[in-house]
């Protein structure tokens, strides 16, 4: 009698609103659970083995020289360090450290310097640079004021600005490991181990810094107002009188500098100085001298230099072969838990009996019949 | 003024003074037409109003004063050009025609006059200016709650945009302003602002950004989403406020926007138009004045619904007439109330036209049409109209086209704007009642406190480490600091262990040179305060990060997408056959100036006829009707419900009434089809006289005594009854197959096809019965009876009323002459079957009603209508006088299917240990039944009938229960508090008492459980009462307001009360004010009692009752309470439970509107809240869950970091990372977890009933699992740190000897990467319902990831190249393997013991089901057996429903033919 148009309002059909997609719903059984901790435990423990030799493997040599200034001017022994001595020159702030490789270093071997309880990692310290001053120059009413406090004096820049650039460590390490001969303290033969203080930064951040020639164009040859960082002055015989054309810093060949820029994230880190890649390092007693003009006491800190070979993993460090063990037995453990757990008292998998409500059921019934009793 | 006319008021005059009763009003009146006249226009109209209502309730005095000064009155009148028609002069008979007092009508009619000279006379501008009253014109409203419009429109008062209406929150100004403010009322957002300029300082360890952009992102996201609903509502705001509406105004037609429509203007509607605004009829153009309209806008009802032109408009039939016509309309304050209006009118119809009549002299269409004249005359000559024409006739809704409603079956009305704009009825209605919330809601903020707690313990500690550490400057707190025992760092070599924090030979004081220049150096010791506050700065932004700020941001998404899948669920999807005719559509530009005979009318009465012969094209619509969301608030609270409070019809059953059996003279007659039962013992030789007549009485009284439009099908011809109520079309539709069928009803008259003679030849043939309607007295809820009073042809009066049969008993009359009591027995047995049936009873009366008697109570109901303020009651009182002492006719008996699988349904909520309460307003009886076919009781259950006639019976009943079920050890403890009382500090001290009630054991419980299953209490309407008290829904409203208002906390005094009025309680019972706060005994017996009944019916409830009853539960057992209805009556429970389901029934929308769910067919209750009510629930606490616990796993390294920075307030995070984590790194794996969740596939839920419940014990939210949370943040945070810290320190990661993972950037990026590895596992770990979208999500994170960490990498840090480096590195691969191993590792165990060893039932469940089904689980639900049948049923069963198409003026005998 009329005609039935049956209008397509209804919702859509498809997968997704009416929620059909394909999903997995895992259920953990003895069958998948036990299985993965055993293979986690059994996997983890080589792996941390792996770790640990590969950390053990690696040669390495730590010196706190920190007191070094308040010792003798002849060799003496260091307390708590077998077969090494050190000496102290006060008219050059020389420190000479005389110690023992016992093993031989294979290549390459890398010379770090060590900071403790140095907060690279200081909320104010961390950006306090300009890089655009660093790449190229900036005008002095356009730096960045995370350079604060030194950022400017008296109307002049500090170049490099910042707390980083200020603090810069400036101890000099001889880029040679002097060997000792025979036993006898004071005998030095010319047999050397060289370091070089070439490519110990990334090759990327080469790319942040300007050369010389960058700097001087852009302050021109007038450099009455950009001045070095208080503590340059200081610690930098060249710049006690501020900047001239042949002494304004060469940023982008200055590895060190760049080395130092890349703040560490934890207070005690320890930063490349040197590196032989060439020669193995042969067992023997070296000398090494140190200017030492940084002052780690004011702040509690101390310093310290390394002398170490690398595996694939790095540096020596057995901590995350340790864990890995750890982990895995750990793993382990609970799957034979589990195991035995199983084993002794297994449960049948989705049987409805252990369902709340039929188990009270049961127990209804039981206490009905105690009641009838 | 022509002589005539003066006559006329002569006349009258003379009338008034031949009989010296009733005309009061007069001198006061008077009185004030002189002062008018006097120029002293001080009178406020209002008053005048007033002191002639006032003045009717003084009728009889001083009638001797007045007289002298009516002749004043009448003379002022001339001056004004005031007149009567004159065919009123000529012909007087109609006065004296139908009622005495004929004269009391006149002088009304007089005094009304006089007062639209009052009116008149001020009605030049320059009066105006001066006058009060003019802040009445034109639809404003006074101080004293009367609303005034005139018409025509005072020209000064045209306004432009008055009916405009604004649904739209905001404007393009206001928009940022106003929603900023609303989003800032949220705490949260305020004190993430709070944080945003924390990071202004120059303290704050935080870049503004990282702050300010999440803030932003997530008020933008807000506020584009409110904008855009705003925007849509703006869009259509402008397409209604823009619709072209020929409108008639000052004499002239215009086409004007609708926003334009201005209180007073003349609305030309055609068929199918919308209304623009709440409009009086004046006109239609179907022989009776009336209209037809649909209201499914408003309410819902896609009924038709009748309107009625006022009468004394009957003689305006074109626009032209209009020009002589001034009127006065004062009604009620515009307000919300869609159902009921009062208004009052005063009109003059004048010969001439009135001053505006000159400008429409150039328009050839303003002649006045002589036949409208005649009309005009012609109207007045009628009795009814004349009877009513008076100061102020009245007139309600039934005159009222609201806005939003559309017109139909109607071919042109004009309709005088009462309301426009925001006065309009639907506007009113848009406020909107307060929105309920979850209790979730309430436990989020609880979880909330306690982060902030942990949020500010944290920022004191750091404040309190950093105040130390820069005042001691490192000595005291630092973690390096040498110990005793060096050799614990030493090697056997004596060299340093690399990798272990080297302990630091720290020479005290120290400073850290590096950080500071000397001037830098702040000695703090004189500037602790300095010190702290910058410190606080400095951290508080940091860690805001506790709290996830996007949380109510993908709360909102979450609950809206949860939502929409909702209503796009087609298993929830029911149907709906929607019929519309096509209509042609209007063109608007064709304005109707003359109701009969213009030539646009679309179509003429000839056009009907014609029609009904030509085939007009139907499209029958199957409409799927999505189930809809009110308010996604509520969604987890979906997932638990324990109490179920549900009507019965249209909820459980179809509400598709069928005419079963009906009791006539003592048998019970069944309806079989085809035959005619009731006419076969009526032609039965045994049948008497008596019986025969009885008969036909009971016949005649069914087929009349309704408000059933019939209706012509135009291809079958047959009759159609259209009702707005399925109860009657279904009693009309009943009888119909009895061969009495109702033909013809319009206001005046009905018309009824009756059997014929008694001789058997002529018997089947019908014979028209005219009769004539005298009144009309609807049914309503309250009343639960409707009766019509007619003349019948041979002129003696009868009033038919049928009932519902506990009301109709008291009104019978006791004389056993007319009621013979045998007769009422049997009927009362007849009942019993009925209601056993599960069938819905009326009673049918009559009553012979005398002249006399009828013209006692038509002036009684005449005066009882003037009342404005209280006419309902009024009329109430008066037509309740006359509804007594009838005549028991007979009983029908209305069935009502059951819906489909509700039986089913119900029987799964059992299961599940859901309570399952009926609350009906049937008999106890039928509900019973409804309860036994519906699997809600059964024969074997302990059924506890609670039926009482006194107080002190219902509490010995409900004692009685009690002691039954304690002595048969099945009471376990109590639930309610016995106290019931809980107020001010006795509140306060409550929470450290609580949890003293004894607990048993869980087995006690389980074996409780089992027993409760089996019971059932049954109680009725009138015990209920005296369980609750009888207060009225306005009494209550009232009381709960003013609770509200008390806030100020109880004094001893008021304590004493209480405690007073509890004893009250306890003692004299009846008189107690109900309080829904306070538990009475008797309710807390009732409510101990219905807890240990697994269904609890209530037939015979008001709807009051039924939301307190909801109540009770919801407050004194605090359990989660779900009401589903359908029909107005369910609207206050379904407010007052904690969450409001409504059927999409037959009964309207009102109880959809209130809903906060709602849906086709009671069977969807079952999917709504079992799975997406479960699934809901789930989803909520574990994104809520997670979000807090991703942001402590991300805080907790930031904390520990503090020890290795100096407290320096370094992030260990990059910037970008933290800025992004919350609103992008973390953003998908919650929502989508939160959208695709689910514990069990729906097929094992629907198979495990009992899970349901499981989840409210506390399994997805208790204080256990927050624990477990929080401490595998802590546990996972300090990992993440440590194993990072251990690992890098001191080391170098790679051969090449110069990557260093411990520069500060690279640093950063492992570490976010090791806290975002870890959570986003989590987040796999806590899914139980892994799909494609879940494993897409977390890729997403992890791309966002890189992807920020390599746009930082390069453009913003000049640490470029770290992150190619530091990835590269075997050892950091190797360490974020291990990483995530430590931090899943402990979580992973946990969860298998819990999950395997101490299975939930999920568990159990899940397993079995993946047992059986080996294959990836795919949504599959043998529910799906929805099949075509269902459809054709659902179609058939609503073909009764059809709306009518073109009904009018088809001459019903064409279809009687072929009917009989």
């Amino acid at each position: 009698m009329a005609d039935t148009n049956i209008k397509s309002n209804k919702p859509k059909n498809n997968a997704i609103r009416q929620q059909r997609l394909k999903a997995w719903q895992p259920i953990l059984t003895p069958k998948n659970v036990l299985p993965t901790l055993f293979f986690i435990g059994i996997s983890f423990i080589p792996v941390g083995i792996g770790l640990f030799i590969a950390a053990k493997k690696v040669n390495e040599f730590t010196f706190e020289y920190t007191e070094c200034n308040k010792t003798s001017t002849t060799f003496t022994p260091v307390p708590n360090y077998e077969n090494v001595k050190w000496k102290y020159d006060k008219t050059q702030e020389i420190c000479t450290v005389q110690f023992e490789i016992k093993e031989t270093f294979k290549k390459p071997v890398f010379f770090y310097y060590r900071l403790t309880s140095f907060f690279q990692n200081h909320r104010s310290y961390v950006k306090s640079y300009d890089s655009e001053q660093l790449l190229k120059g900036k005008k002095l009413e356009k730096l960045d004021s995370n350079c604060d406090p030194f950022k400017v004096k008296d109307g002049k820049q500090y170049f490099p600005c910042g707390l980083i650039a200020n603090s810069m460590f400036t101890d000099v390490f001889d880029n040679k490991l002097v060997k000792v001969t025979s036993g006898n303290n004071n005998e030095t033969s010319t047999e050397t181990y060289p370091l070089t203080e070439k490519d110990i930064a990334w090759p990327s951040d080469a790319d942040k810094y300007g050369t010389r020639n960058d700097f001087l164009k852009f302050y021109g040859n007038d450099l009455s107002n950009v001045i070095p960082p208080p503590n340059w002055s200081i610690s930098f015989p060249e710049y006690q009188n501020g900047y001239n054309a042949t002494n304004f810093p060469d940023l982008k060949n200055w590895e060190h500098f760049q080395v130092w820029m890349r703040t560490a994230g934890l207070p005690n880190f320890r930063k490349l100085y040197s590196k032989n890649t060439e020669t193995d390092l042969k067992p023997g007693i070296y000398n090494i001298d140190i200017i030492n003009k940084y002052d780690v006491n004011r702040y509690g800190g101390t310093k310290s230099f390394v002398i170490t070979t690398t595996s694939i993993i790095g540096g020596r460090n057995p901590f995350l072969g340790i864990a890995y063990i750890f982990v895995g037995i750990v793993s382990l453990i609970f799957g034979i838990i589990f195991l035995i757990r199983h084993l002794y008292k297994p449960r049948k998998l989705g049987d409805h009996k252990y369902l709340s409500w039929n188990k009270a059921s049961t127990t209804a019934t039981n206490t009905d019949g105690d009641d009838n009793r | 003024m022509s002589n005539e006319e003066e006559n006329n008021i002569t006349d009258i005059t003379d009338i008034a003074n031949g009989n010296n009763e009733n005309i009061t009003s007069i001198t006061d009146i008077a009185d004030i037409v002189d002062e008018n006249n006097n120029n002293e226009n001080t009178t406020n109209i209002a008053d005048v109003v007033d002191v002639g209502t006032a003045d009717r309730n003084n009728e009889n005095n001083g009638f001797e004063e007045g007289k002298d000064k009516l002749q004043l009155t009448i003379k002022t009148k001339q001056n004004v050009g005031f007149s009567l028609p004159d065919d009123l002069q000529d012909d007087k008979k109609p006065y004296e025609m139908k009622t005495e007092p004929t004269i009391h009508d006149l002088s009304l009619l007089i005094d009304d006059f006089s007062q639209y000279n009052s009116i008149l006379s001020l009605n030049t501008p320059d009066d105006r200016k001066n006058s009060p009253t003019s802040r009445l014109f034109s639809g404003k409203a006074d101080d004293d709650g009367i609303y005034e419009v005139i018409f025509p429109i005072p020209e000064e008062k045209l306004v432009k945009n008055s009916n405009y209406i604004r649904t739209t929150k905001y404007t393009i100004w206001s928009f940022l302003p106003l929603n900023l403010i609303s989003q800032f009322r949220r705490l949260y957002n305020i004190y993430f602002l709070f944080a945003a300029f924390s990071t202004l300082t120059k303290y704050s360890a935080l870049n503004p950004f990282t702050q300010i952009f999440p803030l932003l992102l997530v008020l933008s996201v807000t506020a584009l989403k409110d904008g855009y609903e705003d925007y849509k509502r703006y869009l259509s705001d402008k397409e209604t406020n823009n619709i072209k509406y020929s409108i008639f105004r000052n004499g002239y037609v215009d086409l004007i926007p609708s926003k334009d429509i201005q209180c007073g203007d003349v609305v030309i509607l055609q068929k199918g138009d919308k209304i623009p605004a709440d409009l009086l009829l004046i006109g239609s153009s179907s022989e009776e004045g009336t209209c037809y309209i649909e209201t499914s806008d408003l309410d819902g009802e896609t009924n038709l619904k009748r309107r009625t032109a006022l009468s004394q408009f009957s003689g305006i039939r074109s626009l032209d007439e209009l020009l002589r016509v001034k009127c006065v309309i004062h009604c009620e304050k515009p307000n919300d109330n869609l159902t009921s209006f009062d208004g009052n009118i005063s009109i003059e119809i004048s010969k001439k036209a009135n001053k505006t009549e000159e400008k429409q002299h150039d328009d050839p269409f303003s002649q006045p049409l002589k036949s409208g004249i005649q009309r005009s005359a012609s109207f007045f000559r009628r009795k009814k109209a004349i009877s009513n024409l008076k100061k102020g006739v009245p007139f309600n809704m039934e005159n009222m086209l609201l806005r939003g409603s559309i017109l139909r079956n109607t071919d042109c009305i004009y309709g005088m704007v009462i309301y426009s704009g925001q006065n309009t009825k639907v506007y009113q209605n848009l406020k909107k009642s307060g929105m309920k919330f979850s209790k979730m809601e309430k436990k989020l903020n609880i979880l909330i406190l306690y982060i902030f707690v942990f949020n500010i313990a944290i920022l004191a500690l750091t404040v309190i480490m950093n105040f130390l550490q820069t005042k001691n400057d490192g000595e005291a707190v630092h973690l390096d600091k040498p110990t005793t025992n060096l050799t614990a760092y030493y090697d056997e070599n004596n060299r340093p262990i690399a990798g272990i924090p080297q302990p630091a030979l720290i020479d005290s004081p120290h400073d850290l040179w590096y950080v500071t220049e000397e001037s830098y150096i702040k000695k703090p010791d004189s500037n602790y305060p300095d010190m702290i506050i910058s410190s606080i700065l400095s951290y508080f932004a940091l860690y805001t990060y506790v709290i996830p700020i996007s949380l109510f941001v993908s709360l909102e998404i979450v609950r809206f997408l949860q939502a929409f899948s909702m209503e796009k669920d087609k298993k929830m999807t029911g149907k709906q056959e929607i019929q519309h005719n096509l209509e042609k559509t209007n063109d608007k530009s064709k304005v109707v100036r003359h109701l009969d005979k213009d030539p646009n009318l679309l179509s003429s009465r000839a056009s009907i006829y014609r029609s009904v012969h030509k085939k007009t094209v139907k499209k029958v619509e199957i409409k799927k009707l999505n189930m809809k969301v009110n308010n996604s608030n509520l969604n987890e609270e979906l997932g638990t419900v324990e109490y179920i409070f549900s009507d019965k019809t249209g909820t459980l059953t179809r509400n598709d009434m069928q005419l079963s059996k009906w009791f006539v003279s003592g048998k019970i007659f069944n309806r079989i089809p085809l035959q005619k039962s009731l006419l076969e013992r009526f032609e039965n030789p045994e049948c008497s006289a008596e019986e025969k007549n009885t008969i036909k009485e009971f016949c005649r009284a069914v087929a009349m005594c309704n408000e059933t439009i019939p209706s012509f099908e135009p291809k079958t011809y047959e009759i159609i009854y259209e009702s707005q109520s399925p109860d009657e079309s279904a009693l009309v539709y009943g009888i119909k197959t009895e061969g009495v069928n109702l033909i013809e009803r319009n206001r005046s008259s009905v018309s009824i096809g009756m059997w014929g003679s008694e001789k058997a030849s002529s018997l089947r043939m019908q014979v028209e019965e005219n009769y004539e309607i005298l009144m009309v007295f609807e049914f309503n809820s309250d009343r639960k009876r409707m009766s019509v009073v007619l003349r019948r042809p041979d002129n003696r009066i009868v009033l038919y009323c049928k009932g519902a049969d506990d009301i109709m008993f008291g009104r019978l009359s006791p004389d056993p002459q007319i009621n013979d009591p045998e007769y009422i027995q049997k009927t009362k047995n007849a009942l019993k079957t009925f209601s056993q049936d599960g069938l819905r009873v009326l009673l049918v009366a009559t009553k012979e009603l005398t002249e006399e008697q009828y013209d006692i109570f038509y002036n009684e109901y005449y005066y009882a209508n003037q009342n404005i303020n209280n006419r309902a009651v009024a009329v109430e009182e008066v037509v309740s006088k006359i509804e007594k002492d009838l005549k028991l006719l007979g009983a029908t008996a209305i069935e009502d299917r059951l819906q489909d699988k509700v039986p089913e349904t119900i029987d799964y909520i059992l299961k599940s240990g859901i309570r399952f309460w009926l609350l009906t307003g049937d008999k106890q009886e039928t509900a019973i039944n409804i309860g036994t076919s519906s699997k809600l009781l059964s024969k074997d259950f302990n059924m506890m009938i609670l039926n009482a006639t006194s107080e002190s019976e219902c509490d010995k009943k409900l004692d009685n229960f009690i002691k039954t079920l304690k002595d048969n050890n099945s009471w376990g403890v109590d639930h309610t508090p016995k106290e019931s009382i809980n107020k001010g500090y006795k509140k306060f001290l409550g929470y450290f008492k609580k949890r003293k009630q004894p607990k048993l054991d869980p087995d006690e419980t389980k074996r409780l459980e089992k027993i409760w299953e089996k019971n059932a209490l049954i109680v009725d309407g009138g015990t209920l009462s005296f369980i609750f008290g009888s207060t009225t829904e306005a009494e209550e409203e009232a009381q709960n307001k003013q609770s509200n208002n008390k806030i100020a906390p109880i004094t001893p005094d008021e304590n004493k009360d209480v405690e007073k009025k509890e004893e009250e309680i306890e003692n004299k019972g009846s008189s107690f004010r109900y309080d829904q706060n306070v538990m009475t005994s008797m309710q807390r017996k009732f409510l101990e009692i219905g807890t240990r009944c697994h269904s609890v019916i209530c037939c015979r409830v008001t709807p009051i009752q039924k939301a307190r009853v909801v109540k009770l539960v919801k407050i004194h057992l605090k359990k989660t309470t779900l009401a589903i209805g359908d029909g107005a009556n369910d609207v206050s429970m379904i407010k007052a439970a904690d969450v409001g389901i409504g059927i999409m029934g037959k009964e309207g929308a009102q109880a959809v509107k209130a809903s906060d769910y709602a849906f086709k067919e009671f069977k969807f209750l079952k999917r709504l809240i079992f799975i997406h009510g479960h699934y809901n629930y789930i989803r909520i606490t574990k994104i809520l869950l997670y979000s807090f616990y991703k942001n402590i796993v991300l805080i907790i390294p930031q904390i520990i970091c503090g020890f290795y920075t100096y407290w320096s307030g370094t992030m260990v995070y990059e910037e970008m990372f933290l800025t992004a984590y919350n609103v992008l790194m973390t953003s998908i794996p919650g929502p989508v977890l939160a959208c695709l969740e689910r514990d069990l596939p729906v097929q094992a839920i629907y198979n495990n009933p009992p899970i349901y419940l499981e989840t409210l014990k506390g399994k997805y939210w208790n204080k256990k699992l927050f624990i477990h949370w929080f401490a595998l943040a802590i546990y996972q945070g300090c990992m993440s740190f440590y194993m990072v810290f251990l690992t890098l320190n001191d080391s170098v990661i790679k051969g090449d000897g110069k990557t260093f993972a411990n520069g500060y950037w690279g640093q950063c990026y492992i570490m976010e990467t090791v806290v975002l590895l870890t959570v986003l596992v989590k987040a796999l770990m806590i899914t139980d319902w892994m799909t494609i979208i879940t494993y897409a999500g977390i890729g997403i994170m992890l791309l966002f990831h890189i992807l920020i960490m390599i746009v930082v990498n390069y453009i913003y840090y000049a640490d470029e190249g770290s992150i190619y480096l530091i990835f590269q590195a075997p050892y950091l691969l190797l360490m974020f393997l291990f990483m995530l191993v430590v931090n899943i590792l402990p979580d992973f165990a946990i969860l298998y013991y819990q999950k395997h060893l101490y299975p939930s039932d999920t568990q159990i469940i899940l397993e079995n089901y993946k047992l059986q089904k080996k294959e990836p689980l795919n949504y599959e639900e043998s529910e799906s057996e929805e099949s075509i049948e269902s459809i054709e049923s659902s179609i058939s069963s609503s073909s009764s429903y059809r709306s009518c198409i073109d009904n009018e003026g088809i001459e019903p005998r064409i279809s009687m033919s072929k009917d009989c």
